[in-house]
C-alpha cells in the first residue's frame, strides 16, 4: 500500500469525528441565525432584551471566572507538592483522578449530603445551637463554585503537575544560591516557567465551567440558572432547539473571546521559555 | 587523614560534619579548613559524598550533626539565600526564560543591588569572554558558553566562596582543558575562595591548591596536590590518584629517618628503604605495611637499581612514554618509561629485566586495620 494511503486511512476515523464535529456546528448556528427559512436574528434579540437572560449569561461568566481563579489557588500548592514530592507520585497522581472513576451527578450529590438543609454542617450548627435555623449554605452561587471547583480542580492541577516536573529542581536552588528568597524564586522562576500549565488548566477549567450543567442543575438555585443548564432544559422540556442553538452560540462565542487570547498567549511564552531568547 | 592546615586564617570551617539520609550516611565526621582564596576541591568517586557536602555548604542540605562555620559564625542552620555562597551546578541551571544578561543579573536584582546593574553585568561578561552575547537566549549559545554563563551568573555578586559542582563533566575534552585553565585564572583574578567538586583526578590535581580525597563519606587525606600524588597516607588515594604499584610486606628495621622492609612474594629478603617523613612516629617491627610507588618511577635495567627480577607481560605505546605491565615475585608491577627511539624499547614481551625504583619514590602506607577503604559503605 503507498504512503500517501496508509496515512490516509490511519486519520479516516478523526477526520470522519472532525467532519460531524463541523457539520453539527455549522447546523448550530445556522439554525440559530434562520426564523422561518429566512436570515433573522430574532432569537439573538429575544434574548439580549430579556434581563434575566443577560444577568444569566453575567452570572454564568463570574461562576466560570471564579471556579477557575480557586481552582488555581487551590490546584497550584497541590500541583507543586505533588511535582517535588520525593516519593512515589503516581500514588499521588491516582488519588487525584481518583474521583473521576465516580459520576459527576453522585460526586456533586455528595455536596447535598454536606450543604443541604438536613446536611451534615447545618445538623451540627442547629444541634450545638449556633444557629436556630439553617443556614443558606445551597442553592446559590456559593454552592455551585464550591462544587465546580471541586468537579473541575484534578484538571487544573494535571495541567499544572505535567508543566513543574519538567522545570529542574536545580533551578530554583540556583534562585536561591543567588540570594532570591522564596517568594521571589516563585515570582521570576517558577511562576514564569509554569506559565504554560497555568493557561491550559485555567483554559480546561474555565471552558468546562462555563458549560456544566449538572453541578449547577444539583446546587445551584432555581432562580438563578447558568446558560448551560438552561440550553439543557431549552432543549429537554421546552424542545425550543432555535433559542437554544442561540444561546449555545453566545456560550460559544464568549468562551472563545476568553480562551483565544489565552491560547495566543500560551504559545508566546512557551516560546520564550525554550531559551530561545528575549530582548 | 592528615591534620588540616591553613595558609590564612579560615574562610570556612567545618567541624565533624555527619549527614544521614534515613539508614543511609553520605557524610561521616568530616572537618575540614579552607583558607580565604584558596582553591580547593574535594575529589571522589561518584557516591563518596562529595556533592552532599558541598550542597551542605551551599545551603541545600542540614548536617544531621556538627557545624559549618564561616569566618568563625555557624551557618549550618541558615538559609542558602542568606549566606555569601555562589553555586555553578553540574547540569550549569541556567534560566530558559532569560536571556543571558539578565541570567547574570539574576543576583543582584535578587540581592536588590541594582545600581550600575548593566556596567556589573557588563564587566562580567567580559571577564569570561562574552562581550556581545547579552541579548542571546540560553539555548542560542554553545555549551562552552553556556558554562561561561553560569560562571558569570554565580560571580557578579562577589560571593565570600563559589562552589563548583562538577561543572565541566558534560564537556569534551579539548573544551574542558581550555575551560580548566580559565577557571584557575578567574579564581587567581577574582581573588574568590572556590570549592570545586570533580571525580576526575587530573583536573583536581591541574587545578586546585589543596585537595581532599573522600571516599565512603569520610576526607581520607587533605593537603596539597603534589602531596596527594607523591605522599598517599591511604591505600584508596594512592589508587585513586593516578595509577600505582601497590607492595606488601613487613616492617624489617625502623628509626626516626627511615624504615625497612621485607616485601611479600621475593624468596630473597629484599629491603626497601623508605624516608620517612618528619614527625611521623616509626611502625614497629613486623608490622604489616603497604608501600605505593609510581609507575613513572619504577626504573628498568638500571645498574645499582635493583630491587627484583621481573619479566615483561605487555606494553602499551602512548607517545612520549612506554608503559610495561611486568610479573614479579613482588606481584604485578607497572613501569612507565620516557620513550627515545633507538634505546631497544619496546621490550618484547617474556623478556627479563630487572626492576627498581629510589627510596625516594616510595611512600609508606601505614596498614590501617579496621578502616574500610572500599565503597562497601556505599
Amino acid at each position: 500500500m503507498p504512503r500517501s494511503a496508509r496515512t490516509a486511512l490511519m486519520l479516516a476515523p478523526s477526520a470522519l469525528l472532525m467532519a460531524v464535529f463541523v457539520v453539527g456546528l455549522v447546523r448550530l448556528i445556522w439554525s440559530s441565525v434562520v426564523l422561518d427559512g429566512q436570515f433573522d436574528l430574532a432569537h439573538y434579540t429575544a434574548i439580549f432584551s430579556r434581563s434575566d437572560y443577560v444577568a444569566m449569561l453575567g452570572r454564568t461568566l463570574r461562576t466560570a471566572a471564579l471556579t477557575t481563579l480557586f481552582a488555581l489557588l487551590i490546584g497550584y500548592p497541590t500541583a507543586y507538592y505533588v511535582a517535588r514530592y520525593r516519593g512515589n507520585r503516581n500514588v499521588l497522581l491516582l488519588l487525584i483522578i481518583f474521583p473521576w472513576l465516580v459520576s459527576i451527578v453522585v460526586r456533586s450529590y455528595g455536596w447535598v449530603v454536606i450543604l443541604g438543609p438536613r446536611g451534615l454542617i447545618n445538623s451540627f450548627l442547629t444541634w450545638s445551637g449556633l444557629t436556630d435555623r439553617p443556614a443558606p449554605l445551597m442553592y446559590n452561587d456559593f454552592s455551585v463554585v464550591l462544587g465546580l471547583v471541586h468537579v473541575l480542580c484534578p484538571f487544573m492541577i494535571i495541567a499544572i503537575v505535567s508543566v513543574l516536573m519538567q522545570i529542574p529542581r536545580n533551578l530554583e536552588e540556583a534562585s536561591m544560591s543567588l540570594g532570591g528568597r522564596p517568594v521571589h524564586t516563585f515570582a521570576t522562576v517558577l511562576l514564569p516557567l509554569s506559565l504554560p500549565g497555568i493557561l491550559t488548566g485555567t483554559t480546561l477549567v474555565y471552558l468546562m465551567a462555563t458549560g456544566a450543567i449538572v453541578t449547577p442543575l444539583l446546587l445551584g438555585g432555581l432562580g438563578d440558572t447558568m446558560l448551560g443548564t438552561e440550553i439543557f432544559q431549552e432543549v429537554m422540556h421546552f424542545f425550543d432547539y432555535p433559542k437554544a442553538a442561540a444561546l449555545a452560540t453566545v456560550l460559544l462565542v464568549t468562551a472563545l473571546a476568553i480562551v483565544l487570547p489565552i491560547q495566543l498567549l500560551e504559545r508566546r511564552v512557551t516560546r520564550r521559555l525554550n531559551g530561545e531568547g528575549a530582548p | 587523614m592528615t591534620s588540616t592546615q591553613t595558609r590564612a586564617d579560615p574562610i570556612l570551617r567545618i567541624e565533624s560534619v555527619t549527614k544521614s539520609f534515613g539508614s543511609f550516611t553520605a557524610v561521616r565526621d568530616v572537618s575540614l579548613e579552607v583558607g580565604e582564596g584558596e582553591f580547593v576541591t574535594l575529589l571522589g568517586p561518584s557516591g563518596c559524598g562529595k556533592s552532599t557536602l558541598l550542597r551542605m555548604i551551599a545551603g541545600f542540605e542540614q548536617p544531621t550533626s556538627g557545624a559549618i562555620r564561616m569566618r568563625g559564625q555557624d551557618i549550618s542552620q541558615q538559609a542558602a539565600y542568606d549566606r555569601e555562597i555562589g553555586m555553578v551546578f553540574q547540569n550549569l541551571a541556567l534560566f530558559p526564560h532569560l536571556n543571558v544578561f539578565d541570567n547574570v543579573a539574576f543576583g543582584l536584582r535578587a540581592r536588590r543591588r541594582t545600581e550600575g546593574i548593566d556596567r556589573k553585568v557588563r564587566e562580567m561578561l567580559a571577564l569570561v569572554g562574552l562581550e556581545g552575547f547579552e541579548t542571546r537566549g540560553t539555548a542560542q549559545i554553545s555549551g562552552g558558553q553556556r558554562q561561561r554563563v553560569a560562571l558569570a551568573r554565580s560571580l557578579v555578586t562577589s560571593p565570600d566562596i563559589l562552589l563548583l559542582d562538577e561543572p565541566l563533566s558534560a564537556l569534551d575534552l579539548k573544551l574542558r582543558r581550555q575551560l580548566q585553565g580559565e577557571l584557575k585564572r578567574i579564581q587567581q583574578d577574582t581573588g574568590i575562595t572556590f570549592i570545586f567538586v570533580t571525580h576526575d583526578q587530573e583536573e583536581a590535581l591541574s587545578m586546585s591548591d589543596r585537595i581532599a580525597v573522600m571516599n565512603a563519606g569520610r576526607v581520607e587525606q587533605f593537603g596539597s596536590a603534589v602531596d596527594t600524588y607523591h605522599r598517599p597516607q591511604t591505600e584508596f588515594v594512592a589508587r585513586f590518584v593516578g595509577e600505582t604499584n601497590l607492595l606488601r610486606g613487613q616492617v624489617h628495621a625502623a628509626d626516626a629517618a627511615r624504615v625497612t622492609l621485607r616485601l611479600d612474594g621475593l624468596a630473597a629478603p629484599v629491603a626497601v628503604a623508605v624516608p620517612l617523613p618528619a614527625g611521623e612516629t616509626p611502625p614497629g617491627q613486623g608490622d604489616p605495611v603497604a608501600i605505593s610507588v609510581r609507575p613513572e618511577h619504577v626504573e628498568l635495567g638500571r645498574p645499582g637499581l635493583h630491587t627484583c627480577e621481573a619479566r615483561v607481560t605487555s606494553h602499551s605505546f602512548s607517545g612520549a612514554t612506554i608503559t610495561y605491565a611486568l610479573d614479579s615475585a613482588a606481584g604485578p608491577l607497572l613501569a612507565r618509561v620516557p620513550f627515545q627511539p633507538g634505546q631497544g624499547h619496546p621490550l618484547p614481551d617474556g623478556q627479563s629485566v630487572s626492576a627498581g625504583w629510589p627510596d625516594e619514590a616510595v611512600t609508606l602506607i601505614p596498614d590501617q586495620p579496621g578502616h574500610d577503604t572500599t565503597d562497601k559503605e556505599i
